[in-house]
């Protein structure tokens, strides 16, 4: 094998590698800018180009025959789209809407997606250095959730991967079928 | 690369259509009414701004023909031409040409269209009709045409004649100087010098008009020659002939049909530019000398036009065009602003709470109100932007009616009615093209020729009517022709040979079913076909799209009077009108479009048919889904109120939604769940209300096909349990000897067989392997089985008790307990192969040749024949009768007794011989006791009064088999044609095992197994009346099937 050859390798292994991480992958020196939320005293982000919208909890209207954790549909001026209790889709008790409860309206896959969560905690700002791939550190949630670690002030917060928070990678065609 | 005009191609397009459209549509006013000067101005302008905007797009080619066009209209219009059939089809031909143009660039083709030879047609035409200009109108009028040629059939056979036998066949067209003088003698010396050389077809226009009339100065004729195109050309120029033109004629098969070909015509000599081809030059001169006169007329009288315009009802819509994509963004819009709006309601409540100036918290409410009324109707309105009147549709056939009428040679009028009629833009764009083959089918095989018609007496002029109309919430687009109807006796021997059908289904098809194959794709009854209908593509198309639109096909036709097709679409595809329900408080729609009715019921109506609930709708058995169960919450209301149901249908099949609360029609926008979510079983959408909250759209084709699957399940689970039992029931019959045996000798054996499980053994291996002729020996099995029936269960029967063997020899003992061990599990390998595989029967079927459809085809007959008894069985009794479902399947002989009853209970069994063609047995069993108590009840007497089968009891059950027997054969004979007859019932009052055996006595079965149809009845309280069965021979089973086939 000669050097050349083995450039192109190395090339494609750091594409595919690069590619395997998502459209949220960034570089070293780029500001990320995340919203976080709490939940049960471990702070979740989403990369902020991905939230389309916070709101408030609006009249949810229960879809049946789906998954547990789809609260149901909303109207997003117009437009039906899902409610995802985080909660419940964790794998953690399910909690109550209270006043701090918001929806952040998210863009994944093409499809707007409704995520109710707690409470919205802030939007912190860290470089992408500060980002980590996804360890054993974390308990409890399922690593198809989850894009990497960011530390922020001494703090750690789980950055999301929502290409799942609808339909699991197991669930391969994109159908409510299964749920029932 | 697409091929693109730039970024007013749309506009262009658009534009163009409309404009060919109208052309389209005042041509065919025109051919009617030559004279109307607003006609000819309309097409006029439509013909200039289509030159207009040809020429800004860049398609000069296009704009050059339209010009050409408006030539020959301003001719037209200046009165100097006149309105012939051959300007008429000039002018058609040049808008077929125009359209193909842009349908071209439509699909982003570059147009590469030979416009060439239109625009000579349209130079000729105006050179034939413009050369005596000068002259007064009058006489214009004999000398502006050219004569189309048109030649008759027999000229035709000439001509097909003539270019078979090696002739070459051509049309000269020969000009003679408009000065000249008698100019028929020109002709008369152009045919005698051409009859030299060839033979003359034809001469038009004849030489006695030309003669009479000195105005006409061209002529043409149509010529069989082996000379060459030289001689011809000599042949013809005399003295003061200006031009010839010759055209080669060869024939061309259309499919079935002869036509002419007429090919590019070649200018053979030409007096004023010499004998180069001459005729483009000779056309751009001309073209370019009137020009400028023309542009500027054209624009004073567009002035005139639009006034025109404006005066005229029809034309005076004014119209926007916007996509449909705009439409839903608004509509969303909207339905932004309703639920803005709601807020103030809310901040009006807060504000009447806070005690603020009354006049002010008044006159809040009245300007919100009024704000809430405007956005209703705003949403409304957009709603109904959709909505497109169907006119525009059905004006476009206009013009294919008149081609078609011609090509066929029919007389054809087209009616149009109900254009105002609305339709979604959906259905209107896609609607055109069924219309289409509804109309070539009507015009080439529906209507008769003005012969034919006459002769039937009907008028010369058939009609092909296109009507529109709403009824309810479908819109109905009607095609019907006064033709001759569709021919069942055709289509069906159609049907035959195509092997769609066999002679017996046939005969069992009602005239809808049969007129339904003419849908089958490759299907066509004619002969022959042409190019425009016969293929049999035409109708599966029709079928195709109006389903994809949601709507129906129905054919009405009538022998010699016509035929009707009926297509129907829901009103809209948008907004859709539903059946809002509750459960408790969710709310759901049903769309209306698959809501049969609504009723209410009580919970003391519904019945359970193997663990699904039904009720009884009116004699039909329709299955119930509690919605609530079906969204997985609890129902709000208590059972003991009435509970409102709503019938729904999709296909054949219906059930009944029992729902909490009705809250009434309202109109609804489908939003799809998919573009943000998934499909979600049971919803085929979401909506969005008017508050602004969303309402799940029920999908009831999904819910029906949940029911169905889900009363399959419970139906085999059913079944399995009942296997189940029965297994465990064999088992109980052997052990009990067992133990009495052991009781009897305590030390011997524990398990071991005992005498009467030997004889008990023996009995099934006999019945096993049990020939036809098994007769003798059956009695002595029965004779046995009595004997040892009393042990299992104290039974009243014969006391017929055989002498138990004597003593047991340890050996035979030891024999018998291996046989019976053996015996045993097989029949627990039986039973479980039965428990778990479902059908054991398998190989059986494939022995009898009778397939898995066969058995479905089966059942079905079966499910008819037994339902029709069950209903018989009601009527007599005055009583709801509930049935399960019957169960087919073969059974091995010996398992018949024990599918059909407790074996050893004893019942009496009224059995009902089949004579005629089928051979069989309908035996109607009932337990003892509920044999007595049907006589009571066919009595009327008080119930239990029967303790005893007597002749009068006897004669009862046997009326009520009897009826309940031949409803069942009646639907059996009908069914496969087959003629049956039923015997004089007998009754057997026995052992379960005695009766069947007598039965089975009587009958030829070949195999170890029968197919049995087993249905039980019950009243409303579960009690079971009896069971039904029919038990075909096997020969009368095989043709049974193969006549359902």
């Amino acid at each position: 094998m000669n050097i050349n050859e083995l450039t192109q390798m190395v090339n494609r292994v750091t594409a595919a590698t690069s590619a395997e991480a998502g459209d949220t992958a960034v570089s070293e020196n780029e500001i990320v800018q995340i919203v976080s939320f709490m939940l049960d005293d471990v702070e979740y982000g989403i990369n902020i180009l991905q939230v389309h919208e916070i709101i408030r909890m609006p009249e949810i209207t229960r879809l049946p025959n789906t998954a547990e954790y789809i609260r149901g549909v909303i109207n997003l001026r117009g437009s039906v789209i899902p409610v995802v209790d985080v909660r419940l889709r964790f794998g953690l008790a399910s909690g109550s809407v209270t006043d701090l409860t918001r929806v952040i309206v998210v863009e994944t896959g093409e499809k707007l997606v409704g995520l109710l969560v707690d409470n919205v905690y802030q939007v912190v700002r860290m470089p992408g250095r500060n980002i980590d791939p996804p360890s054993d550190l974390i308990e409890g949630i399922s690593d198809e959730f989850i894009n990497g670690i960011g530390r922020v002030s001494g703090r750690l917060v789980v950055i999301l991967n929502l290409d799942y928070i609808l339909f699991s990678r197991s669930d391969g065609e994109k159908t409510a079928y299964g749920y029932m | 690369m697409a091929f693109s005009l730039g970024e007013y191609q749309d506009i262009f397009l658009e534009e163009a259509d409309e404009q060919l459209q109208e052309l389209n549509q005042n041509l065919l006013e025109l051919e009617k009414k030559p004279d109307d000067i607003d006609i000819i101005n309309n097409i006029f302008r439509a013909a200039h701004s289509l030159k207009s905007s040809a020429a800004f797009v860049g398609l000069n080619d296009l704009s050059d023909l339209a010009h050409k066009m408006e030539n020959l209209l301003q001719g037209i219009r200046d009165r100097t031409m006149q309105v012939s059939p051959a300007v008429v089809d000039v002018l058609f031909n040049c808008f077929d040409v125009i359209s193909s143009v842009i349908d071209t660039v439509g699909a982003g083709k570059n147009p590469d269209q030979d416009l060439s030879e239109i625009i000579e047609r349209i130079k000729e035409i105006s050179e034939g009709a413009s050369a005596p200009q000068a002259r007064p109108a009058k006489a214009a009028r004999e000398a502006g045409d050219i004569p189309k040629t048109a030649l008759s059939a027999a000229q035709m056979r000439q001509v097909k004649e003539g270019l078979e036998g090696g002739m070459s066949c051509c049309e000269v067209i020969v000009f003679v100087d408009p000065s000249a003088q008698m100019k028929w003698i020109k002709a008369q010396l152009v045919q005698a010098n051409l009859e030299k050389i060839a033979s003359i077809v034809s001469i038009a226009p004849p030489l006695e008009t030309l003669q009479a009339d000195n105005q006409t100065d061209v002529f043409k004729v149509v010529i069989l020659t082996a000379a060459s195109v030289e001689d011809v050309r000599r042949a013809c120029e005399v003295d003061q002939i200006t031009r010839i033109d010759l055209k080669k004629i060869s024939l061309s098969r259309k499919d079935d049909k002869t036509v002419l070909k007429f090919h590019e015509k070649e200018t053979l000599f030409n007096e004023e530019y010499g004998q180069e081809d001459a005729s483009t030059a000779l056309y751009h001169s001309e073209g370019d000398t009137d020009e400028d006169d023309d542009e500027e007329e054209s624009e004073d009288y567009k002035i005139e036009t639009i006034r025109k315009r404006g005066d005229k009802k029809a034309g005076a819509i004014k119209i926007v065009k916007v996509s449909v994509d705009k439409l839903d963004l608004l509509l969303n819009n909207v339905g932004e602003l309703v639920i803005a709006n709601s807020g103030f309601f809310r901040l009006y409540e807060e504000m009447r709470k806070a005690n603020l100036d009354k006049s002010l918290t008044n006159e809040f409410k009245n300007r919100m109100d009024q704000m809430s009324r405007i956005a209703k109707d705003l949403q409304g309105g957009i709603m109904k932007t959709r909505m497109v009147p169907v006119g525009q549709v059905f004006t476009r056939f206009n013009r294919l009616v008149r081609d078609l009428a011609k090509e066929f040679g029919k007389m054809v009028a087209l009616q149009i009615r109900g254009e105002e009629t609305e339709l979604d833009k959906k259905v209107i764009d896609a609607i055109g093209e069924p219309l289409m083959h509804l109309i070539r089918n009507a015009i080439d095989h529906g209507l008769e020729t003005a012969e034919e018609r006459r002769k039937i007496g009907k008028p010369d002029t058939a009609t092909v009517t296109l009507n529109a109309y709403q009824s309810g919430n479908q819109i109905f687009v009607e095609v019907s022709d006064d033709g001759r109807g569709l021919n069942a006796g055709r289509i069906k021997k159609k049907a035959l040979e195509k092997g769609l059908a066999s002679p017996e289904m046939l005969a069992n098809m009602d005239n809808e079913e049969i007129y339904s194959f003419i849908y089958h794709p490759g299907f066509s009854t004619t002969d022959v076909v042409t190019d425009v209908s016969g293929r049999g593509v035409g109708m599966n198309v029709v079928k195709e799209i109006v389903s994809e639109l949601n709507g129906n096909v129905s054919i009405e036709t009538e022998p010699g009077m016509g035929t009707r097709f009926l297509l129907s679409f829901p009103l809209t595809l948008a907004i859709i009108p539903a059946i809002m329900v509750k459960v408790r408080h969710e709310l759901y729609a049903i769309p209306l479009s698959d809501v049969i009715e609504t009723i209410k019921i009580s919970f003391a109506d519904i019945t359970t048919i193997e663990g699904h609930e039904v009720i009884n709708l009116r004699g039909e058995i329709l299955s119930l889904l509690r919605l609530n169960e079906f969204v997985g919450i609890e129902s709000g209301v208590d059972e003991d109120r009435k509970m409102p149901v709503v019938v729904v249908g999709y296909g054949n099949r219906k059930i009944g939604l029992i729902v909490d609360h009705l809250e009434g029609k309202q109109e609804i926008v489908i939003k799809s769940l998919e573009q943000n979510y998934a499909t979600v079983e049971g919803l085929s959408g979401a909506s969005i209300l008017g508050d602004g909250s969303i309402c799940l759209i029920l999908d009831i084709a999904s819910m029906i096909n949940r029911v169905i699957s889900e009363q399959d399940r419970l139906s085999r689970a059913q079944r399995q349990r009942v296997v189940e039992r029965k297994a465990a029931g064999v088992e109980e019959v052997k052990e009990i000897p067992v133990l009495s045996r052991s009781a009897a000798e305590p030390a011997s054996m524990t398990a071991s067989p005992a005498p009467q499980a030997k004889e008990a053994a023996r009995r099934e291996e006999p019945v096993k392997s049990a020939p036809p002729e098994v007769g003798p020996v059956k009695e002595d099995i029965v004779f046995e089985r009595r004997g040892a029936a009393p042990e299992a269960k104290p039974a009243p029967g014969p006391e017929a008790r055989p002498a138990k063997p004597a003593g047991d020899d340890a050996a035979i003992e030891e024999k018998v307990r291996d046989v019976l061990r053996s015996f045993k599990d097989e029949l627990k390998e039986s039973i479980k192969t039965t428990v778990e595989g479902g059908r054991p029967d398998g190989h059986i079927k494939k022995s009898l040749g009778i397939t898995e459809e066969d058995m479905e085809r089966v059942q079905v007959l079966a499910n008819v024949g037994i339902t029709n008894a069950a209903e018989s069985l009601s009527k007599i009794l005055g009583k709801q009768i509930d049935l399960s479902i019957p169960v087919v399947e073969l059974l091995p002989v010996e398992k018949v007794p024990e599918t059909f009853g407790e074996v050893d209970n004893v019942y009496i069994g009224v059995y009902m011989p089949l004579v005629g063609d089928i051979k069989g047995t309908i035996l109607f069993g009932l337990a003892e006791q509920a044999g007595f108590e049907l006589i009571d009840m066919l009595y009327g007497i008080e119930s239990g009064r029967t303790r005893e089968l007597d002749e009068d009891g006897e004669s009862a059950l046997k009326e009520v088999t009897n009826i309940i027997g031949s409803s069942v054969i009646n639907v059996i004979s009908e069914k496969t044609t087959i003629a049956i007859k039923p015997a004089v019932p007998t009754i057997v009052h026995d052992f379960m095992q005695s009766i069947l055996d007598s039965i089975l006595v009587l009958h030829n079965i070949s195999n170890d197994y029968v197919l049995v149809m087993d249905t039980e009845f019950y009243y409303q309280n579960d009690r079971v009346i009896g069971k039904l069965m029919v038990l075909p021979e096997t020969e009368s089973l095989k043709k049974i099937v193969d006549r359902l086939k």
